[in-house]
C-alpha cells in the first residue's frame, strides 16, 4: 500500500494537509505543541510569582498582577496543558496505534475536538490579554476555582474566561468518548481486555472521568455565567443562594479532573518500567483494574477539598474517611511498579531516568496527600504552601514527568529519530534536582503555616527566618527546573535535525506500535496487524 | 483503494420492530402523563375526603417521581431501543445513573445536614482561635423577599441587593451568616487572599 | 439480532445513495455499533449536566419547601401538561421515522422527520405563551429582574431562577435537536439512508428522546409541586 520511506508525515506536505487531517498521529502532534506552548506561557507565569515571593515584602509586581499571575498560572496549566497533555496528545497519537486500528472511532471529531482546543485556548488568552487593551476592563483574578461569590462581583472578564473553560471542556469529553469507542470497538482481533497494554487502561479510565465529569463543570460555569448576567441568585449569598454549593458542583468535576491528569501518567509509566527492566509487568490484573478503581472512586470524595468552606462537619468526616479509600489502589500500582524494578535488567535511558523519578516524587506527592485528607490535619494546613507543595508533587512530579518521559519514549516513533541520550538524562537529572528544591522548601513554607497566594511576607519572628530562606530556595529552584525544561526541548528539536535514524523498535518494547515502522505510514500499519504477542512478554 | 472491497454497506441488518409497540407505548405514555397529573393535583383531596389522611407535597412528588421514572423507563427500553440493544449500551446509560446519584447523595448529605444552631462537642475545648473556624453558622443565609419592596411589590430606591463589601478576597469566600445577623465573630485572617484593597 | 421479518426487506437501488463504509472500520456493523455507543456516550454527558441543575432543584427545595409549592401556583400545569403530550407524540414520530428508514420507506421518513419538527415548533409555541405569561407579570429570571408585585416568600426568585434555568436549557436542547431533525430530514429526502444505512436518523432519534425524557422529570418537579 505504500512505497518505501513514505509515512504519516510527508505522505501529504503543506499547511493545510495539517489544518484540515483526520489522522490521528498528526492532530495528536498538533496538540502536542499547543500544550508544550501552553506549558512555557504557564511557566513564565510560574516564574513571575516566584520572582515576587522570592525575599519578604518584595514589590517586584503590583499585588493586582500578582493575583492575575496565579490565576494564570493555575488556568493555563490545569486547562490548557496538563488536562490535553497525555491523553490528548501522547494517548491520541498512540492509543489506535497500540489497539492495532487505523485510527480513533470518529476521526472528525478528534479533528473537531483540536479545534475546539484552540477555540477555548483563544478565548482563554482573550480573557486574559484583552483587559490591558480595553478601557474599563478589570483584569481577571479569581483564581483557577473561580469560587462564588467573589467570582461573581470581580469586575474581570469571568464570563470570558468560564465560557473558555466550558469550551474546552467539550474538547476534553470529544476526546474522551473517541478512546472509549476506539478501545471498545476498534481492537485488533485477538487482543482480549485483559491483553491490553497497561496505558490503554489508563487512558480508558481517564476517558471515563472525562464523559462523566466534565458537563457537570460545563453547568456548572454556566449558571456562574447566569449569576452574573441575570443575578439569578443560585450562588450567592446576598440573595439567598449557596456559595458552598457552587463548590460541590465545582470539586464534583475537578477532583475527578486530577484524576484525569494523573491517571494517564501512571499508564505511561507502566509502559516505561516494564520496558526499560526488561521484565513481565508484576501483577497485570492489579494495575489495570486499580485505574478502574481510581477512576470510581474519586468521584466519592470530592468534598476533601472543601474541609474548611462551610459544609457540615458530618460530610466532611464522610468524605475524609472515603479519602483514604483513594490511597489503596495508587498504592497498589506503586507497589507493582517496585516489584517489577526488583531483579529486573534496569536500563537508565532517558524515559527510564523520568520514570524512576516519578516514583520517587509521586510518592512524596501521595503521601503528603494523605496529611490533606485527614480532616483534623487539613484544618491546620488548608490553604497553606504544604497545599501547593502537595499537589505540584503529584501534577508535576507525577503527570508532567510521566508526560516527559512518555515524550522521550514515543519520540522516535513520533519523528522517526532518535535524541541525544547525554543531553536527555542530563536534562532529567536537572530538572528532577530543581523540582525538589522548587517543591520540597515548599512543604517547610506549609508546615510553618504560610498561606498560599499572598503576595507579600514577612512571618512572625519565630518563622521569619524560614520562610526567608525557604522562599529564596524555592525561587532558585524554579530557575534551574526552567533550565532543565529548555535544555530538554532544546535536545529533543536538535535531534530533529542531526538524529540518527529510529529504528521499528529502538527500545526493545512488546506492544503492537513499536511492530509499525518510525514514523508510521499513513494509515499505521502496512499490513493488518496481528496480535501475536501478549504485552509485557519478555 | 482495494481496501474497499470488503466495505459491503448492506452487512447492517436492522432490528424492525411492529408498529403496535410503538403506538402501545406512546399511549401508555399518556396515560401515565394523566396519571402524574391526577396524584398531583386531585389525589390528595380525594384521599383525605375518604379517609381523613393528608397526602403531604413532599409525598405527591415523590409519587410523581416514581411514576416519570416508569415513563422514562419506557422511553428508553422502547424508544432508544435499550431492550434489544447490546448490553454495554444498556450498562453505559445505567452507570450514567449510578455517578449522577453519587452527586445527589454526597451534596445532599452536606445540605441537608446543616443546623441552624451547631454547637459540637469539641466546641468548649477549643483554642479560641479554632472557635471561629469551626463555629461559623452553616445554613445558608435566608433573606425574607419583601426587604427593598414597598407594600405594593415595588422595588425601593435603588436597592441592589449587593451588600457585600469584600473586595479583598481571592477566590476564597465564606461569608454565609455575615449578613444573617448572627455574631460569630470574625473569621477574617484565616485563609482568605491576598489583602488587595480597590 | 435479526428477526424473521428484516429478511424480506428488498432494497431498491435506484432510490437510494451508495455508500461506503468508513475506511477505518471494518464492517458496517462495527461503524453503527461504535456510533451507537458514540451516542450514548454523549447522552451521558448530557444526563449529568441537566444532573447538576436537578442537584440544585433538589437542595433548595429542601430547604424552602413551601417556596416551592408557592412559586409553582404560578406556573400553568395545563400548559405543562400539553407540553408532554406533544412531546410524547413527537417522540413516536421520531420513532416511527427511524423504523420507516430501517423499511427503506424515503416517503414515510420524511413525512414523519417532518412531523416531529413540526411537533417541536408546537412545543416551542407554548413555552413562548408560558414566557411571556410570566414577564407579563413581572417574573423575570434573576433577583435584580424578579419583579413580581404579589405576595412575597422567602427566595421565591430562586424558584423561578430554577425554573428559568432548567426550562431554558431545555428549550436549547429541543432547538438543537430540531436542527439536527431538519439536517437527518434533508439528507433522507436525497435518499440517503435506507436499510443497511440510517445512522444519523438513529443518532438524532435518541438524542430526541432524551430531550423528551428529561422533559418527564420536569414536569412533575416544576409544575406540579402543590
Amino acid at each position: 500500500m505504500s512505497e518505501a520511506g513514505t509515512n504519516y508525515i510527508n505522505h501529504e506536505k503543506g499547511i493545510m494537509s495539517w489544518l484540515t487531517t483526520v489522522d490521528h498521529k498528526r492532530i495528536g502532534l498538533m496538540y502536542l505543541w499547543s500544550a508544550v506552548a501552553a506549558l512555557a506561557a504557564g511557566g513564565f507565569f510560574a516564574l513571575m510569582i516566584r520572582f515576587q515571593l522570592m525575599s519578604p515584602e518584595n514589590d517586584l509586581i503590583s499585588k493586582q498582577t500578582y493575583n492575575q499571575a496565579f490565576t494564570l498560572h493555575g488556568v493555563i496549566m490545569v486547562f490548557l496543558f496538563i488536562i490535553p497533555s497525555i491523553p490528548a496528545a501522547l494517548g491520541n497519537f498512540v492509543l489506535p496505534i497500540q489497539v492495532g486500528a487505523k485510527d480513533v472511532a470518529f476521526p472528525r471529531m478528534n479533528l473537531a475536538s483540536y479545534y475546539i482546543y484552540v477555540v477555548g485556548s483563544i478565548m482563554a488568552l482573550a480573557a486574559i490579554a484583552l483587559p490591558y487593551f480595553i478601557e474599563g476592563w478589570k483584569p481577571l483574578d479569581a483564581g483557577w476555582t473561580f469560587y462564588a461569590p467573589y467570582s461573581k462581583q470581580t469586575a474581570g472578564p469571568v464570563i470570558l474566561m468560564t465560557m473558555a473553560a466550558f469550551v474546552l471542556g467539550f474538547s476534553s469529553i470529544f476526546t474522551g468518548l473517541n478512546f472509549i469507542v476506539t478501545i471498545h470497538k476498534l481492537r485488533v482481533k485477538g487482543m482480549g481486555w485483559y491483553k491490553m497494554p497497561l496505558m490503554l487502561w489508563a487512558l480508558y479510565a481517564t476517558s471515563i472521568l472525562q464523559v462523566l465529569a466534565t458537563p457537570v463543570i460545563g453547568i456548572t460555569l454556566l449558571l456562574l455565567a447566569m449569576e452574573r448576567v441575570l443575578d439569578i441568585g443560585i450562588f450567592d449569598p446576598a440573595k439567598g443562594g449557596d456559595p458552598v454549593l457552587f463548590q460541590h458542583f465545582f470539586w464534583f468535576y475537578s477532583h475527578p479532573a486530577v484524576y484525569i491528569m494523573i491517571l494517564p501518567g501512571m499508564g505511561v509509566i507502566s509502559e516505561l518500567i516494564s520496558t526499560f527492566c526488561k521484565k513481565v509487568i508484576f501483577g497485570y490484573n492489579a494495575i489495570a483494574n486499580s485505574s478502574i478503581a481510581i477512576a470510581v472512586i474519586s468521584f466519592f470524595v470530592w468534598g476533601h477539598h472543601m474541609f474548611l468552606s462551610q459544609q457540615t462537619t458530618f460530610s466532611s468526616m464522610v468524605f475524609s474517611f472515603l479519602t483514604f479509600g483513594v490511597a489503596i489502589p495508587s498504592a497498589i500500582k506503586i507497589f507493582n511498579w517496585v516489584a517489577t524494578l526488583y531483579r529486573g535488567s534496569i536500563d537508565l535511558k532517558t524515559p527510564m531516568c523520568y520514570a524512576l523519578s516519578f516514583l520517587f516524587l509521586f510518592t512524596i506527592g501521595g503521601l503528603t496527600g494523605l496529611y490533606l485528607g485527614t480532616l483534623s490535619t487539613d484544618i491546620i494546613l488548608h490553604d497553606t504552601y504544604f497545599v501547593v507543595a502537595h499537589f505540584h508533587y503529584v501534577m508535576f512530579g507525577g503527570t508532567v514527568i510521566a508526560f516527559f518521559g512518555g515524550l522521550h519514549f514515543w519520540w522516535p516513533k513520533m519523528y522517526g529519530v532518535m535524541y541525544n541520550e547525554f543531553w536527555g538524562r542530563l536534562a532529567c537529572g536537572i530538572i528532577f534536582i530543581g523540582f525538589n528544591m522548587t517543591f520540597f522548601s515548599q512543604f517547610f513554607l506549609g508546615s510553618t503555616g504560610m498561606p498560599r497566594r499572598y503576595h507579600s511576607y514577612a512571618g512572625d519572628a519565630h518563622v521569619a527566618e524560614t520562610w526567608k530562606s525557604m522562599s529564596g530556595l524555592s525561587t532558585m529552584g524554579a530557575v534551574i527546573l526552567g533550565c532543565g525544561i529548555a535544555i530538554m526541548f532544546i535536545n529533543l528539536l536538535i535531534s530533529l535535525k542531526t538524529g540518527k535514524k529510529a529504528p521499528r523498535n529502538p527500545w526493545g518494547a512488546t506492544t503492537l506500535e513499536w511492530e509499525t515502522q518510525s514514523p508510521p505510514v499513513h494509515e499505521n500499519f502496512e499490513e493488518e496487524p496481528k496480535f501475536t504477542r501478549e504485552p509485557y512478554s519478555y | 483503494m482495494s481496501a474497499h472491497d470488503h466495505h459491503n454497506p448492506s452487512t447492517h441488518h436492522p432490528h424492525v420492530m411492529p408498529l403496535s409497540m410503538y403506538f402501545g407505548v406512546g399511549f401508555g405514555l399518556i396515560i401515565l402523563t394523566v396519571l402524574t397529573v391526577w396524584t398531583a393535583k386531585f389525589m390528595p383531596e380525594t384521599i383525605e375526603h375518604y379517609t381523613k389522611m393528608k397526602i403531604t407535597p413532599t409525598i405527591a412528588i415523590i409519587i410523581a417521581m416514581f411514576i416519570a421514572s416508569i415513563k422514562a423507563a419506557l422511553v428508553c427500553l422502547f424508544f432508544m431501543h435499550l431492550k434489544y440493544d447490546k448490553p454495554l449500551n444498556r450498562l453505559t446509560f445505567i452507570s450514567g445513573l449510578f455517578f449522577l446519584s453519587l452527586f445527589f447523595i454526597f451534596t445532599l448529605a452536606d445540605t441537608l445536614t446543616r443546623d441552624t444552631n451547631p454547637t459540637p462537642a469539641v466546641h468548649s475545648y477549643m483554642p479560641e482561635e479554632f472557635k471561629t473556624i469551626t463555629g461559623k453558622p452553616p445554613t445558608p443565609y435566608w433573606v425574607p423577599a419583601w426587604v427593598g419592596y414597598d407594600d405594593h411589590g415595588h422595588k425601593i430606591g435603588s436597592h441592589d441587593g449587593h451588600g457585600h463589601d469584600h473586595g479583598d478576597h481571592t477566590g476564597h469566600d465564606h461569608d454565609h451568616g455575615d449578613h444573617a445577623g448572627h455574631d460569630h465573630g470574625d473569621h477574617e485572617g484565616h485563609d482568605h487572599g491576598p489583602k488587595d484593597k480597590k | 439480532m435479526s428477526s424473521h421479518n428484516t429478511a424480506k426487506i428488498e432494497v431498491d437501488k435506484s432510490q437510494f445513495a451508495e455508500r461506503n463504509v468508513s475506511h477505518h472500520f471494518v464492517d458496517a456493523d462495527q461503524e453503527f455499533d461504535s456510533c451507537k455507543m458514540g451516542m450514548w456516550l454523549f447522552l451521558l454527558t448530557e444526563i449529568l449536566l441537566f444532573g447538576g441543575l436537578f442537584v440544585a432543584y433538589v437542595v433548595f427545595r429542601t430547604w424552602h419547601p413551601e417556596t416551592w409549592e408557592a412559586g409553582a401556583e404560578h406556573l400553568d400545569w395545563k400548559m405543562g401538561a400539553v407540553n408532554t403530550g406533544i412531546l410524547i407524540a413527537s417522540s413516536v414520530t421520531m420513532a416511527l421515522a427511524i423504523r420507516q428508514a430501517q423499511l427503506n420507506d424515503k416517503k414515510g421518513t420524511v413525512m414523519l422527520l417532518l412531523a416531529t419538527v413540526l411537533l417541536a415548533s408546537g412545543f416551542l409555541v407554548v413555552k413562548y405563551f408560558e414566557y411571556t405569561h410570566k414577564f407579563h407579570l413581572g417574573i423575570f429570571p434573576g433577583g435584580d429582574n424578579y419583579m413580581f408585585p404579589g405576595k412575597h416568600l422567602s427566595n421565591e426568585f430562586i424558584y423561578f431562577s430554577i425554573y428559568y434555568m432548567m426550562t431554558g436549557l431545555h428549550v436549547l436542547h429541543v432547538l438543537f435537536g430540531m436542527a439536527g431533525i431538519i439536517w437527518v430530514t434533508l439528507r433522507a429526502a436525497k435518499g440517503e439512508f435506507y436499510s443497511a444505512y440510517y445512522t444519523p436518523v438513529e443518532m438524532v432519534g435518541l438524542y430526541w428522546h432524551l430531550v423528551d425524557l428529561i422533559w418527564i422529570f420536569l414536569f412533575p418537579l416544576l409544575y406540579l409541586t402543590k
